[in-house]
């Protein structure tokens, strides 16, 4: 009986829910030369390893921060599609906790954002990444991070890129979740990763867990 | 998957259907949703539960939590009407507590069984509704239809309560009241939800209407059909979630005749 079909019309659309993702990067000038072609290249991977990727593309929301020198909002959330991928370069110093700062206030903001416009979001992430020590106070921005994190509010990957980056400055961002260091110049392994977890992560339902692909990791990190 | 059918009589009716949702139909897990409908003495009840993802025994749990609620409000409905606002949701979330812990097996939690819990029950011109964590209770009445509780999501939308939350009790949603007017009570799982229910808006999609509609021309077995189809064919397609929906409505005097059953 056709009366008892239900038609498109008849139903609504929501938007897709979102995964709302920083990238915190450390672009200070020690990263000059291969390091940063490395990091640039990992973006544009991961950029178009979501692309292609039917759940990721319309659920990852990512902006982008960088810290060299001077702290950069270089990228606004938005649809990827709409999305240029700029370019990072190096120089100055390294205020990573300013960053993690801009890059927290940036996640509310978009929540906000969400709730204003009835879109429905994961928990957000940060991905701080940084190949030295800090050269400002942390402490504010790491305790706010840890907060965070310890009340389920947000997920951090922090990575160490190089034997001189400070795992210590990154543990304290990051209560729960040790860093981990990135083998080599891994950057495309690793946001090949990081794709494939938005994909897990923004089709996970009530009551999920959502391990993360320990297997993968091992292809990008030193263990 | 499943269809629970309603007494085909004058008078309140009820129809619904769950369907296993495309992520778990990938992974071959089993469906979580469950429904069930039940009239006992003068009291109509419809509940709905939506088994916790991760949870291996989820889908038991919704089953039992749906049964063992029906049963128990049906028995209790008029003392949890008179209730004082205080005690209701221990009243009625104890019993499913209890009865999931009697399903425990070695080497197994209470958490395994974890669903919310959504319920809509009749008796004359009184209803009882209660909600526990996401999904959408939703109402006809003279003007249409509307929204009676919103899904709980805490603020993630793939975090919400479940019946063996310790906080459980604090928020299971009652609503208690005199019809009014009320002739129609929906009960939808997240997954139908997202094609039922619109977040922005916090309204409920036209096809609700109609499906309310339904039992004006047709059996309580053929809407039971008609939801199964619909919710497998069309709704499960735009979630990775499993879709499960459940109605019960009002059939002033002799309804329309049936077109055929």
């Amino acid at each position: 009986m056709r009366d008892l079909i239900i038609r498109q019309k008849e139903l609504v659309e929501n938007p897709t829910p979102r995964v709302p993702i920083c990238l915190v990067l450390d672009a200070s000038g020690s990263m000059t030369g291969l390091p940063i072609a490395e990091l640039n290249d990992g973006i544009h991977q991961f950029f178009n390893a979501v692309k292609n990727d039917e759940t990721a593309r319309y659920a990852a929301d990512i902006a982008m921060v960088t810290f060299g020198g001077v702290v950069k909002h270089l990228l606004d959330f938005s649809d990827i599609e709409r999305q240029q991928v700029p370019l990072i370069e190096a120089e100055g110093g390294t205020p990573m906790g300013e960053a993690v700062t801009l890059a927290l206030d940036l996640l509310e903001q978009r929540k906000q954002e969400f709730s204003d416009a009835g879109v429905d979001y994961y928990q957000p992430w940060m991905v701080l990444m940084t190949d030295g020590h800090p050269t400002d106070d942390i402490a504010v921005a790491s305790a706010r991070s840890s907060d965070m994190v310890e009340r389920r509010k947000l997920t951090v990957f922090p990575i160490a890129i190089g034997d001189a980056a400070s795992m210590q400055a990154l543990e304290q961002f990051s209560p729960k979740r040790e860093p981990l260091r990135l083998k080599g110049l891994a950057f495309e392994e690793f946001f090949e990763w990081l794709s494939m977890s938005v994909s897990r992560a923004s089709q996970s339902t009530p009551g999920d867990d959502v391990p993360l692909d320990t297997g993968g990791i091992k292809g990008w990190a030193s263990l | 998957m499943g269809i629970i059918i309603g007494p085909a009589t004058p008078g309140w009716q009820m129809a619904g259907a769950q369907v296993r949702g495309v992520g778990n139909l990938r992974r071959s897990r089993p469906g979580q949703d469950r429904i069930f409908c039940l009239r006992s003495g003068k009291v109509f009840i419809i509940t709905l539960a939506d088994g916790a993802g991760s949870c291996r025994r989820s889908g038991y749990g919704a089953e039992i939590a749906t049964r063992t609620v029906a049963w128990f409000v049906a028995r209790w409905f008029d003392k949890i009407y008179a209730a004082d606002n205080g005690e209701v949701p221990r009243m009625v979330l104890m019993p499913v507590i209890r009865a999931l812990g009697k399903a425990i097996q070695q080497g197994e939690s209470l958490r395994d069984y974890s669903s919310t819990l959504l319920l809509a029950a009749v008796k004359g011109e009184e209803f009882i509704v209660g909600h526990l964590g996401d999904g959408v209770v939703g109402c006809l009445d003279d003007h249409g239809c509307f929204v009676m509780s919103f899904p709980d999501n805490v603020e993630f939308c793939n975090v919400t309560y479940f019946t063996t939350h310790d906080t459980a009790f604090n928020h299971l949603r009652v609503i208690r009241g005199e019809l009014k007017g009320r002739k129609g009570f929906v009960l939808m799982s997240d997954g139908a939800a997202e094609s039922l229910y619109e977040r922005s808006g916090q309204r409920l999609a036209p096809a609700v209407a109609r499906m309310f509609n339904w039992f004006q021309y047709h059996s309580p077995r053929k809407i039971g059909c008609a939801v199964e189809d619909n919710l497998r064919d069309v709704l499960r397609h735009k979630t990775q979630d499993d879709c499960s929906l459940v109605l019960m409505r009002l059939l002033e005097g002799q309804s329309k005749e049936f077109l055929g059953d």
